[in-house]
């Protein structure tokens, strides 16, 4: 079969092609949802990589307790957000743990451990209010669920592996200025939301 | 503690039911569909590796009792194997894996990874709830 043929055979399939009108309730269609759902918010991106970064930057225990207590703080706002109690201001919240979170790791900022939690729980009810709020009928709840907490904790140690460099002085201040950015970007979505 | 926990054990076991497990992929029933219900229902495998990772946790504490327990219940699942009740099989495939995983997990790194996972195995199992609870 020559090539002029073989493209007349593929333009001919590609013609035929309808939609594929995928159904929602998939496994995979739910959990590939869930995983998308923070990662094309940029409001959750930063504040996420903000966590990791501040987790980095007060080193142990905080480097792993902060990713552990934002999941599960996060469902509980996720539970807020389904069974339908409201928060007041849930965007505004979102943007203010970017500033907060940001700022933190620019000043670097060293609470006790305890305080460190409680102001990253504080703000992963919003993020979760937003998200269970937020969550498709369709979907897989189980697969949806597990994709968006996979996809924070992998925003969480995006932020973690950046913030490792804090070890050596040059990394310091990258770390420091990436801290300012999240914070200057949690400003923007402030005002970007009046 | 002991007969608290003894108590509450019993008081859950009496109120099971029975699971009247649906099929996971059409046109796969009996043996195989119950071989892969609990690796193709993600509620079923999440809460098999939680307990998996949790029971991987107390290795090093209490190792010669808890593996002689676990070969033994490996043993008693090839057993149902042979009287078809396959699910139990996957069910234990599933938590040798993730409690072997846990067991061996000697670094720090690795502690922190299953605690991690721990979380977020607990926090994806509080989301369904509400989801169930609500819808």
């Amino acid at each position: 079969m020559n090539a002029r043929r073989l493209a007349a055979c593929l333009v001919t399939v590609l013609l035929a092609a309808t939609p594929a009108l995928a159904h929602t309730g998939s496994v995979a269609g739910g959990f590939f949802g869930g995983l998308a759902h923070p990662v094309f918010g940029p409001d959750h991106v930063v504040a996420m990589v903000a966590v990791g970064l501040w987790g980095a930057f007060l080193g142990p225990p905080a480097i792993w307790l902060l990713p552990v207590v934002f999941p599960l703080v996060m469902a509980f706002g996720g539970v807020l957000g389904i069974i339908g109690v409201p928060i007041p201001a849930v965007e505004a919240g979102i943007a203010a743990s970017a500033v907060v979170l940001g700022l933190m790791v620019a000043l670097k900022a060293r609470p006790p451990i305890w305080i460190a939690a409680a102001l990253v729980g504080a703000f992963a009810i919003f993020h979760g209010h937003a998200h269970g709020a937020e969550l498709p009928a369709g979907a897989d709840a189980m697969a949806y669920s597990l994709g968006f907490v996979i996809a924070t904790g992998a925003l969480h140690l995006c932020g973690i592996a950046f913030g490792l460099l804090a070890r050596w002085p040059a990394g310091r201040i990258a770390v420091q200025t990436a801290g300012g950015a999240i914070a200057l970007a949690g400003i923007a979505f402030l005002a970007g939301l009046r | 503690m002991t007969v608290r926990c003894g108590a509450a054990l019993a008081a859950l076991l009496v109120a099971t039911t029975p699971a009247r497990a649906h099929d996971v992929a059409s046109g796969i029933g009996g043996f195989y569909g119950g071989l892969l219900h609990p690796l193709l229902v993600p509620t079923h495998t999440l809460a098999l590796v939680g307990l998996g990772l949790c029971i991987g946790q107390h290795v090093s504490r209490q190792r010669a009792v808890l593996l002689t327990l676990f070969g033994v219940s490996l043993v008693a699942g090839v057993i149902m194997i042979v009287s078809a009740f396959a699910v139990t099989a996957a069910e234990y495939a599933i938590l040798a894996v993730a409690a072997a995983l846990t067991a061996y997990c000697r670094r720090d790194w690795q502690r922190i990874a299953v605690r991690v996972a721990g979380s977020w195995i607990a926090a994806s199992a509080i989301l369904v709830l509400a989801l169930r609870l609500a819808r």
